[in-house]
């Protein structure tokens, strides 16, 4: 069979028995998981668009203060809520929840077991979206940074949906045919069981005062660290080694990186409490790990960064890997940045600043969103049995987006900066450090424009892929540069359905 | 409930005392025993055999003595799923 | 790792641990805050007021804490005379820390602010004191109407810079009065023994306002 699809001027193949086996595999993995995924990554590009024009709105309010404000459901402070929810727990979430139901399937070579459930836990998950976001909105926000969802009537659905996806993981694993677990699948697996606790914990009704301060960002940073990253990590430590056809650099590594992530990942909740009425054992506690977040976040930097090496031209032909790698450095960067700002004498000067604004969008979309996009960009193609339509809407998503995150991260960092400068000095009025922030804030509602395009651009190609365009050209993209993937493994596809 | 930090560090010392205790267990149990086997897990023949258009003579030979002859990447006009 | 089951020990083993540490043992620690003598308790009217800052999102442009003045300059830009303590926050629930100053701190805001005419103004719209605020307008918590029209014993307040059309005023809604009385409370300004003080050291140099 595959000596007629292929050149003639291929000499000799791989063994056909065991192409036909790994194959099989994949296509078995796909096939369980086309569902799920699809779906999951239906509602995650809806929830960047409705994230998208809260972030806007809210953006373009902090210099306009008197636009839109006739009615409760527009004012600031909800809509700002309201964007931090929808892109934490609607774009990113749902988007992580199709990552994983496709990618577990495949590195334990069998089929998504109780796909059903998955499915369900799907739906529950954005069914709590839609009243959470409505919740903030109406004014029924719990007042907690990250847990602003109502907890008694939105919240429930979340633990639910994660859990019933968690459980068709769990199940899934527990039926692998492969005798090791690969690093990405400890990464999902322990999100699954880490984000449930912590999500309960965080919303626990009968905290008051400084512990309820303590819990709240015990839960948030937990939220980034222990839900959102290692996820994105399994994502990197797939497609990394995937796209480039080499294992990952050490793999000695990548255990002590997870272990540690966890580790000392979790005590660093404090480090936004920084100068405030906690003790000062809790706040030490979490600056010094902090710290010590230097060790995964090297580790994971140096394994990807070896397992890149010198093979970095792949970049001109991947676009999954463009994103992906994007946001493997920025991961670096972010947390570098992040343990920079844990010590006190930084944090005197950034704490209550756009810098931190800044740096947890370094953290969830140069890191967690680039990801995602280059895990879209991936799996979508294989889940619908066609490429993507046009090479020049990917190569706008990619230059907008990288751009626009330039535009706002740059001026609203120095924002940042001046406002920290300003705040320090006592004898600054308001209005002097008012003023001194402002022309970042224009900055980066101009950033955040141009964001929200390169989104129009995915979503717009995402919709052109459902729809079933065919590409235009009637070649593949990329047909200058040489696609990497042989037609064999794609043998069984056939136009509108997938074996 | 714990009015001391005497009582905290030990608290403390013994949970870390836990975790190397398991930690060697899990060593002696042959978990971490051919390690590297795991990380070639998530890629299959044709990742290895086919050539890249990215790599130097140098990189090609490696995983052509390693991996066997290459097959070339697709040529243009079939659809390959190239990200 | 072969075991799904060592992995999950594992991963649950630190959850547990970081939950015990940054949860449970202050939890058990925060038992020995007492509620200060000076402060009270908030009034139905205040705590609706709090419920209203925290519908409106107001922290996330305000925060309340006073940081330490040894490192910061919060009490030297005037926001209070000491830093704020554990049992300053001991009848907020939820908290309302706040972890961003596009505005000013406001946990000593009734002390530096009393008037009502200037909180119900300002929140009508900051414009119309200070043109170059950024802080969002909550016209909706008013009423706008002649002041031909106000009975005796109405409140209602005229605003100016131009916010408001002239023989207007506001009328604040049962939710601003509420609000505003939250803001009048906002005061931390009665001292706080230290670990140093004499009256500390015979309870084994922890003060009941902090914990150990």
């Amino acid at each position: 069979m595959s000596a007629t699809l292929l050149p003639p001027t291929v000499i000799e193949l791989a063994s056909p028995i065991t192409d036909m086996e790994n194959l099989d595999i994949r296509l078995r993995a796909d096939a369980s998981s086309r569902q799920v995924a699809i779906r999951a990554f239906a509602f995650a590009v809806i929830w960047l668009l409705v994230g998208s024009v809260f972030g806007l709105v809210a953006s373009f309010k902090l210099h306009m203060p008197d636009w839109l404000v006739g009615n409760a459901a527009l004012t600031f402070g909800r809509v700002r809520s309201a964007h931090l929810n929808a892109m934490a727990y609607g774009w990113a979430s749902s988007a992580m929840l199709g990552v994983s139901v496709w990618m577990v399937p495949r590195l334990v070579h069998t089929e998504l077991r109780v796909a059903k459930a998955a499915e369900a836990g799907l739906y529950f998950w954005n069914v709590g979206m839609v009243l959470g976001i409505i919740g903030i909105l109406a004014g029924y926000s719990d007042g907690l940074e990250w847990l602003e969802m109502p907890r008694y009537w939105a919240d429930p659905f979340f633990v639910i949906g994660g859990g019933l996806v968690g459980l068709s993981l769990l199940s899934t694993i527990a039926m692998r045919e492969v005798e090791h677990l690969y690093v990405s699948v400890w990464y999902i697996m322990a999100a699954f069981v880490w984000f449930p606790i912590i999500f309960v914990i965080g919303n626990w009704p009968t905290f008051s005062g400084v512990e309820s301060a303590a819990v709240n960002w015990f839960y948030a940073h937990n939220a980034l660290g222990l839900w959102l990253t290692p996820v994105c990590l399994a994502a990197a430590y797939y497609f990394i080694p995937k796209i480039l056809g080499r294992p990952i650099y050490s793999y000695q590594l990548s255990l002590l990186g997870f272990w540690t992530l966890g580790f000392f990942y979790s005590l660093n909740g404090m480090h936004h409490l920084i100068g405030g009425p906690l003790p000062t054992w809790m706040v030490t506690t979490s600056v010094v790990a902090s710290g010590l977040m230097i060790i995964p976040v090297v580790a994971v930097g140096v394994n990807q960064h070896m397992t890149l090496n010198r093979r970095f031209g792949a970049l001109r032909y991947s676009p999954t890997l463009r994103f992906i790698v994007f946001g493997a450095v920025a991961y670096t960067l972010v947390s570098l940045q992040g343990v920079f700002m844990a010590f006190r004498e930084v944090n005197r000067l950034t704490h209550f600043t756009h810098v931190t604004v800044a740096h947890a969008h370094v953290g969830l979309y140069s890191f967690v969103t680039m990801i995602m996009f280059g895990s879209i960009y991936y799996i979508l193609p294989r889940l619908l049995g066609r490429e993507w339509i046009s090479e020049r809407l990917i190569s706008w998503h990619f230059w907008t987006v990288g751009i626009g995150q330039i535009v706002y991260l740059v001026p609203l960092t120095v924002a940042g900066m001046v406002q920290g400068a300003a705040m320090s000095d006592p004898n600054s009025t308001w209005q002097q450090v008012v003023q001194a922030m402002l022309p970042g804030l224009i900055g980066r509602s101009i950033g955040g424009t141009l964001l929200t395009i390169g989104h129009c651009v995915f979503a717009y190609h995402v919709f052109l892929m459902f729809r079933g365009a065919t590409p235009r050209q009637g070649l593949p993209p990329f047909h200058e540069v040489a696609p990497i993937i042989t037609r064999r493994s794609k043998a069984t596809f056939v136009p509108g359905g997938i074996a | 409930m714990l009015p001391s930090s005497l009582a905290v560090v030990i608290a403390i010392t013994l949970l870390g005392l836990l975790t190397v205790a398991v930690f060697m267990a899990a060593w002696r149990r042959g978990h971490f025993d051919r390690i590297n086997a795991q990380s070639l897990i998530p890629l299959d023949d044709d990742d290895f055999s086919v050539a890249r258009p990215w790599e130097t003579e140098s990189q090609r030979d490696a995983r052509a003595a390693e991996h066997g002859p290459l097959q070339p990447a697709v040529t243009p006009g079939i659809w390959g799923g190239a990200a | 790792m072969t075991r799904i089951w060592l992995l999950i020990t594992g991963v649950l083993a630190i959850i547990v641990f970081a939950t015990s540490l940054l949860v449970v043992i202050p939890n058990t620690m925060i038992g020995q805050v007492r509620a200060p003598r000076q402060l009270a308790d908030y009034t139905p009217q205040q705590a609706r007021g709090r419920e209203v800052y925290v519908s409106e999102g107001c922290v996330y442009c305000h925060s309340q804490q006073v940081r330490d003045p040894v490192y910061t300059s919060d009490k030297a830009r005037g926001w209070g005379p000491r830093a704020t303590v554990p049992s300053d926050y001991i009848y907020d629930k939820p908290h309302q820390l706040g972890t961003m100053r596009t505005g000013p701190d406001l946990i000593n805001i009734g002390v530096r602010q009393p008037s009502e005419q200037w909180h119900h103004t300002h929140l009508f719209n900051p414009r119309s004191l200070m043109a170059w605020s950024i802080m969002p307008a909550f016209p909706y918590l008013y009423e706008v109407r002649d002041s031909a029209s106000i009975k005796p014993g109405e409140v209602a307040y005229s605003v100016a810079g131009g916010k408001l059309p002239p023989g207007k005023v506001i009328v604040p809604t049962a939710d601003a009065e509420a609000l505003v009385a939250y803001l009048k409370s906002l005061k931390r300004t009665y001292p706080v023994p230290t670990g140093d003080e004499p009256a500390a050291r015979s309870i084994g140099g922890r003060s009941e306002h902090t914990m150990p």
